[in-house]
């Protein structure tokens, strides 16, 4: 059986934005969260302050995630939160996922041999 | 859009978004010393009691209080949770809404019982030995202490751990 195979309707739920493995991280973590600090989401998925920048300029444009600029007292903070729309679309993306692990499994299993002779 | 991809990468992606999910359970988990804190603020407040009777109810009215702003005020702004230190609120599929509201109800329900147990005398009702009954408020403290604090560590790990496995559902109607 090949691992590559053809997936169910369900699937073309997959997100081309979020098969990058590191917006995935970002939308994950801030679809879990109302809201997170800059700082915490750099630190959660280890980047760096300018590769995080760019990731959420792209995640923000295509309407995932929402920025807000503020300051605490003197210093500057960015707040991150995730949209409606992002969150729609990281809960459809990782049903796919879901669906494509499942599948692979229910394949396994149908595979495998029941009865072994004695 | 893909129409088709390997299980191993479908699982590896899956495992990206439960350790962010983990990660932001485990940032607003409370922290391990406030456990101590708490076994020590129980006893310490019954202890108190026994020598200064007044004095131990404004504690507890002073300290529920501080308690619940510091639940309470890092909702209203973000300015004001960063100037609590929290750097990620839980959004509702984590931690829904009525889980929230369970969560305050407990707490509000412990201090109470805590307020009307200073009352209660309760080593004296029980026949306790002489030397308890002469501390009985210190001696009910250690004991509220020991079942409160394994107790609330229980259900805050409970609470968040189950929310670190919880996956986000779509949304009705959208598939």
């Amino acid at each position: 059986v090949s691992p590559r195979h053809r997936l169910p309707p369900g699937n073309t739920d997959l997100d081309p934005l979020l098969l990058d493995p590191t917006r995935l991280g970002i939308v994950s973590l801030l679809g879990s969260a109302e809201w997170c600090e800059f700082g915490f989401v750099r630190d959660s998925v280890h980047l760096t302050d300018p590769a995080l920048s760019k990731q959420v300029a792209t995640l923000s444009g295509a309407g995932y995630v929402e920025v807000r600029k503020g300051y605490v007292g003197k210093t500057p903070r960015t707040w991150l939160r995730a949209t409606t729309a992002g969150r729609t679309r990281l809960a459809l993306h990782l049903a796919a996922l879901q669906a494509i692990v499942d599948g692979a499994q229910a394949a396994g299993a149908a595979h495998r041999p029941t009865d072994v002779p004695e | 859009m893909p129409s088709s991809m390997d299980p191993t990468e479908a699982a590896s992606a899956l495992d990206i978004a439960a350790t962010q999910r983990r990660a932001l359970a485990d940032e607003t988990r409370r922290p391990r010393w406030m456990w101590a804190a708490l076994f020590v603020y129980i006893v310490g407040l019954f202890t108190l009691e026994d020598f200064a009777p007044a004095a131990a109810r404004w504690v507890i009215l002073v300290i529920a209080v501080i308690l619940l702003l510091r639940r309470v005020l890092p909702g209203v702004s973000l300015r004001v949770a960063a100037l609590f230190g929290r750097r990620a609120q839980p959004g509702r599929n984590l931690l829904p809404l009525s889980t929230r509201i369970i969560m305050l109800v407990v707490i509000v329900g412990v201090w109470v019982g805590m307020y009307l147990l200073l009352d209660a005398d309760l080593p004296r009702r029980l026949g306790a030995p002489t030397w308890m009954s002469d501390h009985s408020l210190a001696v009910t403290g250690v004991l509220i202490a020991i079942i409160i604090t394994p107790f609330s560590w229980a259900v805050d790990s409970f609470v968040h751990g189950r929310a670190a496995r919880h996956q986000p559902v779509p949304a009705k109607g959208r598939r």
